[in-house]
């Protein structure tokens, strides 16, 4: 603490912390009560926040975390582009430009509006959420067959929506031209416009009571406190750079495979991430925009390295990225980014959770070694069905049943359920009535996806599986996106891979005659011809009876399966996570017949079964590993190794058994014996899915293993 | 000879009795609760009370014309996932429904805080059967009867349940599956506990509807134990009238209803004080309160508005989103049993960790080790640590000063700078709690009188509405038993609802025939508690919204049967008061009005004995002005000595001019500087905050 916090008084700064994330919170609140969109109100996509003069973030109502990014770009391109004396009370701007005003896609609208007191600039707050439609060529704005990003949507890049507060009536009629919904749209903004109202008026209550000065010293006083934690809490990290590679599938013309590239390097407080060497942008809507990135990069700072700690600028100030230009992590127009975020911004999420995590694992702290994790499934599995019902009434559903995805494992407990992406904090799924009364779709079923959830000491959380026959619609047509096909969630620290999301549709089938004759229709009793979709499909015509099945991934596991309790993999079994089968070959648990009863010797005698088969199909790893170092100290590395530190030398070794891997400089995993299997294989062979890929490049799994006992230290998917 | 009515709140710690004759005496006592037999704290506290008013309880119990009970059985039941093993049957396809929870994320950045939600039933007793409603309310799919008796045996048999929940999809369309399917359990297993979700909460959303069902059948079977031996025990002893219970909506009910639909009695705690508190303010003329009641573990708050309660719709309890509509009161975690710490950031916080009633506050002396907020008050000179529940227990300063001192180490302040700040802290998260509740939902504070009870609330009454503009404050007499004795405040309430679907330009038969229904079960309801139909007065409401929107508004509507044209009138008119509720430029002009559904306010008077407040206790014959104090201010940290006035001693009519403490056996108030405090002629403290 420097001398001057000391004497400003922290109560105080404390004091006014929380009164500033009540006027963010606020402000959602009011989003909520006034929004009629589902997206709002039931799936929380919206954010709210307060800023500095120049954008930096005051307090975030964080609902979802990755909109800190575009929130604090917009006020940045505002101020960049619109000269500092043509800004007055009472204007608001309206941003949804990935390109300018960092927007994660166009359909997230946001309005900002500079906050002034006694005729000067103070602060900004903004209001933004996913709404409905913004015009393009595709219902919704996720335009899988744009090519380029002026088919995609209407962009506002940071435009006056009200000026003196007065509402433009220019964009109400730009909006009337080109949106779908236009008038329901416009609803939107007009909350979204509401709740930067009462932001306004709040903050201006506020800096009335404590004088501009104070309220902008204990502004101060916060950013600099929370980034001064944050370096302390990084500097508890080990200073290294790690490497990882991540992969996008799919860009919604071609199949192709793109390459992330991140090196991640904790150095005296600070992360750095560099991008260089990942793939140029590409022609479909998988990039995403610089904006945007920054709100996904800090988002695993937020949730795992430092839940506990206020949220603001300072965060940002910790946080250093390369980003190359026009690639698919920094995208430049013309390419299309609709579904950047959902797509390359997703994958990088499971990258840096996966880092991090590995970082934090080696942590001599106990609180950053617990919140390590492995990467939820982090694909949000977009489906849309539109057209016009039998009495000639459009309709467009995005079926928010796409949030159904399974969390990451945990340390010290199974993943979510059911979680959605890492950045849906407040995550919500439809009610299967209200989508029913809302839409011409009757669901047969929704259920959890049985062993979806990677395996792991602690298994990734379950994504759910569902279906739906059209009702009262003779022809309609559905489009599908899903990030997370073919390449499946990593584990981390021995835990498996959760698997894949994706779409049947099954047509010329006896739903009809089934229902008519008032039998139940269900997965036993539906016959007809079963056609699984692509990841990425558009305008796919569903036709009366069909049946659209989607089923969602699991999160990544944590942890080799082998060393999870056999009681609750019992319970599991029990419970329908996961089926008897699988519980017996990949979790190793014998059990008593029928029963749920562990047999306790024959789960033993099992589990070292599984391990030396992993090793006999293994090939081995270097041969020249060092000894283990003499009257060294252990430290536990996660559940798989241990960092065994003597005066001479460090080593890597594997927890179960001891076996020295590699030197503490070297990467451990070149000491492993390895095996490869292709990744739909291995995901069958645990009673879960993955869309085999038959074209070039293949997707593969890989198991680090201990060449002394077998145990799984990582499962890594690879292309190749 | 007199005759009285009981009030009894049972919370988690205490049972709190409350007895008023018809000349407005008043008498309280409590015992402790006794969370393996019930009964035993109720008969405790009763006879507790009993000796207080100086009779013996068989006589009071047989002169006692009416017995209201709160009770935190239903709440507790569920916090602590002690219920009945429950077996639940589902639609075919839909049997995770519990378990999806329509996702489990909450809000929580630390992800060791995002679990999923607790299994109030176990997964292997929750089976689907074959059955099919759709959204027109037609059968698309028989129920197998074969497949359901099969299910019941199962759960009954192999699972060993012993309350079943019913709850099919579409089923408040048309119940008869549900109809079927708990016959044939009734049939099967007469002594096992149905409860159906056409009848718990026959509303759409699967979700609540199912919660709220399977919430119900959980803590049902331990309910109607408590009824059935209450009742016995309590007859035996000389009741003569029916047992009301409080429910979570503000109105009490039969035991009998409750012992059916014991989820009604959810989250009812807080209520008893709320209706209290607006009885009082309409005795008063004052429209327009906020009330506080500051316990150990939490700060409850809520607003009454042109003497009308709050209400909220779809509560959450736990994780679990419900159906149910209760008095929306708000509670935080800042309680007297709060426990101040250091955040990372090196910044103090309070709460929201209590260390609760065992081992409690440091200054207790029974082992609690980490200052709490109770200890600050001690520390900082506010609380006497002699005469702690009016002398009863004593107080260790010492305890909670070395408690602090450590603390303060830690954040770099002296231990009066650390009370102080905790003061402050906490003070500011209530004032945040209310100004949720008011300025975010559209109410100006200034208004506003805030009424505080409970224990602990008074010592930082002022400086909350000082915080939030508040003009006028006032602390009731027995403010230490406000809850219970505002239990005698309530009436009879039924709010039956339903589901029912309508749009403009639609016949109305169907939804005066629902409205019917609900009528007349509420109205039977109540004519069963002993209510003449003179007595009974029923209101209608519609639940109305913009088509295409989430949520709903509800709005009168006229008596007896609607006409098709002035339901069309109302759907006109409802965009101003849709705008009214939500602010201007807020309602979907353009959008059609739908109504989603039908609801019933049915409310009988009861007979209420008013407390009169009594008279100073001059026979003790102190003097008000009974010591001066010196105490550390905590804006300031200014020491300074102040008067200390006893409560009870202190004339009606008599200015108080703080700085001052006035004290009182359970309660002590605090008046900072240039605040004014005078007690009425109830002996209610009426305090102008001089802002």
């Amino acid at each position: 603490m420097t001398t001057a916090e000391r004497e400003v008084d922290l109560v105080t700064a404390e004091i006014m912390r929380q009164q500033l994330y009540n006027i963010a919170q606020e402000m959602g609140t009011v989003m909520i009560r006034t929004s009629g969109d589902p997206i709002v109100t039931e799936a929380v996509d919206f954010s709210t926040f307060i800023a500095d003069p120049e954008g930096g973030i005051i307090a975030f109502s964080g609902y979802m975390t990755w909109h800190a990014g575009p929130a604090r770009k917009s006020v940045q391109h505002i101020l960049a582009s619109v000269p500092r004396e043509e800004i007055y009370p009472g204007d608001a701007f309206i941003c949804n430009d990935p390109y300018t005003t960092g927007a994660c896609h166009p359909p997230d609208v946001g309005i900002v509006r500079p906050i002034f007191f006694d005729d000067e600039l103070v602060a900004w707050c903004w209001s933004e959420g996913h709404i409905l439609d913004v015009g393009g060529m595709s219902p919704g704005g996720f335009a899988p067959a744009a090519h380029d990003c002026y088919g995609e949507a209407l962009r506002f890049p940071g435009i006056k929506f009200m000026e003196k507060g007065r509402v433009s009536s220019d964009i109400r009629r730009l909006i009337d031209a080109n949106f779908r919904l236009a008038s329901r749209n416009y609803n939107d903004l007009r909350c979204f416009l509401a709740a930067t109202s009462v932001g306004e008026r709040r903050v201006m209550d506020l800096i009335a009571r404590h004088g501009l000065a104070d309220f902008r010293r204990y502004v101060d006083v916060n950013n600099h406190l929370s980034e001064q934690t944050l370096r302390e809490r990084i500097s508890k990290l080990p200073n290294k750079t790690i490497v990882s590679t991540e992969n996008v599938e799919h860009n919604g013309h071609a199949n192709d495979v793109f390459t992330i590239q991140c090196a991640m390097t904790v150095n005296d407080g600070t992360i750095e991430l560099d991008f260089t060497g990942t793939d140029p942008q590409t022609d479909g809507f998988v990039n995403i925009a610089e904006g945007a990135m920054w709100g996904v990069a800090v988002t695993p700072l937020m949730l795992m390295l430092a839940p506990d700690i206020a949220f603001n600028e300072g965060f940002f100030n910790c946080l250093r990225m390369t980003l190359p230009e026009a690639s698919l992590v920094n995208v430049q127009m013309p390419a299309p980014s609709s579904s950047g975020h959902m797509e390359t911004g997703m994958h990088v999420m499971k990258q840096l959770t996966r880092m991090l995590s590995e970082l934090m694992a080696e942590s001599d702290d106990p609180f950053i070694r617990s919140h390590a994790m492995a990467p939820f499934h982090d694909g949000w599995i977009g489906g849309v069905f539109a057209g016009a019902d039998d009495e000639g009434t459009q309709f467009v559903m995005l079926d928010m049943n796409g949030g159904g995805a399974g969390g990451g494992a945990q340390t010290i407990v199974d993943g979510m359920d059911a979680a959605g992406t890492l950045t849906q904090i407040s995550n919500g799924l439809p009610d299967i009535e209200l989508n029913e009364l809302s839409f011409p779709i009757r669901y047969l079923w929704r259920r959890l996806n049985t062993n979806s959830g990677g395996p792991g000491k602690f298994r990734g959380g379950q994504g759910i599986d569902f279906a739906w026959t059209s009702d009262g619609v003779s022809l309609g047509y559905e489009t599908v996106f899903s990030s997370c096909w073919q390449i499946p969630p990593a584990g981390v620290d021995g835990g498996y891979p959760g698997s894949t999301s994706g779409y049947q549709l099954i047509t010329d089938t006896n739903v009809v005659e089934l229902t008519a004759a008032q039998k139940p229709v269900n997965q036993a009793t539906i016959t007809g011809d079963v056609a699984d979709l692509d990841g990425k499909q558009a305008n796919v015509p569903v036709r009366k009876g069909d049946v659209f099945v989607q089923f969602e991934g699991g999160g990544g596991g944590l942890g080799d399966p082998l060393t999870r309790d056999p009681q609750l993999v019992a319970g599991d079994v029990r419970d329908r996570y996961v089926d008897r089968a699988v519980a017996e070959t990949v979790y190793g648990v014998a059990f008593e017949g029928d029963t749920f009863n562990v047999d306790v010797a024959a789960t033993e005698l099992r589990r070292a079964d599984i391990r030396r088969s992993r090793l006999s199909e293994a090939r081995p790893g270097a041969a020249n590993r060092p000894s283990r170092p003499a009257d060294g100290t252990e430290r536990p590395v996660g559940y798989s190794l241990t960092l065994v530190t003597s005066k001479d030398s460090a080593a890597y070794c594997c927890q179960q058994c001891g076996e020295v891997l590699a030197d503490a400089n070297g990467d451990w995993r070149n000491g492993c014996a390895q095996r490869d299997r292709p990744a739909h294989e291995a995901l069958a062979a645990q009673g879960s899915w993955a869309k085999e890929r038959t074209e070039d490049p293949k997707v593969f799994l890989t198991e680090f293993l201990c060449p002394g006992c077998g145990a799984a230290l990582e499962v890594s998917t690879a292309v190749r | 000879m007199a005759q009285y009515q009981i009030g009894v709140d049972m919370g988690g710690t205490f049972t709190d009795a409350v007895v008023i004759d018809e000349n407005g005496n008043l008498w309280a006592d409590k015992a402790s609760t006794t969370p393996t037999h019930l009964l035993d704290g109720l008969v405790g506290a009763l006879e507790a009370v009993a000796a207080q008013v100086g009779v013996p309880l068989d006589a009071l119990l047989t002169e006692c014309d009416r017995f209201v009970h709160g009770t935190t059985i239903v709440t507790n039941s569920i916090a602590e996932l002690r219920g009945a093993r429950v077996g639940v049957l589902t639609t075919e396809g839909f049997g995770d429904s519990l378990r999806i929870a329509r996702s489990p994320r909450t809000d929580a950045r630390d992800h060791h805080d995002q679990l999923n939600v607790p299994d109030i039933a176990p997964r292997e007793a929750i089976v689907e059967v074959p059955e099919r409603v759709d959204k027109r309310g037609q059968i698309i799919t028989a129920l197998d009867m074969d497949a359901c008796e099969k299910a019941i045996r199962y759960l009954v048999e192999n699972q060993q349940v012993e309350s079943i929940a019913v709850t099919f999809l579409w089923s408040f369309l048309n119940d008869t599956h549900e109809q079927l399917a708990s016959n044939l359990i009734g049939k099967l297993y007469p002594d096992v506990h149905v409860s159906m979700s056409s009848r718990i909460y026959p509303m759409i959303r699967e979700y609540e509807r199912s919660v709220t069902t399977v919430l119900n059948a959980f803590t049902a079977p331990k309910v109607a134990r408590y009824v059935d031996e209450m009742t016995e025990a309590l007859t035996a002893r000389g009741l003569r009238v029916p047992v009301a219970f409080m429910q979570a909506s503000g109105g009490s009910l039969s035991a009998e209803e409750a012992r059916e639909v014991p989820i009604v009695l959810l989250d009812s705690g807080p209520v008893g004080g709320v209706v209290g508190a607006n009885e009082l303010a309409k005795e008063l003329a004052i429209p327009n309160v906020i009330t506080g009641d500051m316990g150990g573990t939490s700060f409850d708050t809520s607003v009454i508005a042109d003497n009308r309660l709050t209400m909220s719709a779809r509560s959450y309890v736990r994780k679990l989103l419900t159906g149910l509509t209760k008095v929306d009161v708000v509670a935080i975690g800042s309680g007297g049993g709060s426990i101040g710490w250091a955040d990372p950031r090196g910044l103090l916080q309070a709460g929201p960790h209590s260390a609760g009633a065992d081992p409690g506050p440091v200054c207790y002396g029974r082992g609690g080790d980490q200052p709490t907020v109770t200890d600050a008050m001690v520390s900082l000179g506010f609380i006497d640590p002699n005469y702690f529940l009016g002398g009863r227990a004593k107080l260790h300063k010492d305890a909670s000063d070395e408690a602090f001192r450590r603390l303060g180490k830690q954040l770099g302040m002296s231990l009066e700078e650390t009370a102080a700040a905790m003061y402050r802290v906490v003070v500011a998260s209530m004032s945040n709690a209310v100004r949720g509740i008011t300025v975010e939902r559209g109410h100006d504070p200034r208004v506003f009188t805030f009424f505080a009870y409970g224990g602990a609330t008074p010592l930082f009454l002022v400086d909350i509405c000082r915080e939030l503009g508040i003009k006028q404050a006032l602390v009731p007499n027995a403010s230490a038993v406000f809850s219970a004795s505002g239990l005698l405040a309530s009436d009879d309430l039924r709010v039956p609802s339903k589901s029912r679907f309508w749009r403009p330009g639609e016949p109305v038969d169907d939804v005066n025939a629902v409205l019917r229904d609900l009528e007349f079960s509420a109205r039977r309801n109540l004519h069963t508690s002993g209510y003449a139909e003179d007595e009974i007065v029923v209101q209608r409401f519609g639940d109305l919204k913009f088509q295409g929107q989430i949520f709903e508004l509800t709005v009168p509507l006229p008596d007896g049967d609607v006409e098709q044209t002035s339901l069309e009138e109302l759907a006109e008119r409802f965009p101003e008061m849709y705008e009214a509720e939500y602010g201007p430029g807020t309602a979907w002009v353009d959008a059609g009005v739908v109504m989603m559904a039908v609801r019933v306010e049915a409310k009988a008077s009861t007979r209420k004995y008013r407390y009169e407040g009594g008279t100073a206790d001059s026979g003790a014959g102190g003097k008000a002005d009974k010591a001066r104090r010196t105490v550390t201010l905590p804006a300031t940290g200014q020491q300074i000595t102040i008067p200390v006035f006893d409560g009870d001693l202190l004339p009606v009519g008599q200015e108080v001019t703080g700085p001052a403490l006035i004290e009182k056996k359970q309660t002590t108030i605090f008046l900072p500087e240039d605040s004014r405090g005078v007690l009425d002629e109830s002996r209610n403290l009426l305090i102008d905050t001089r802002l």
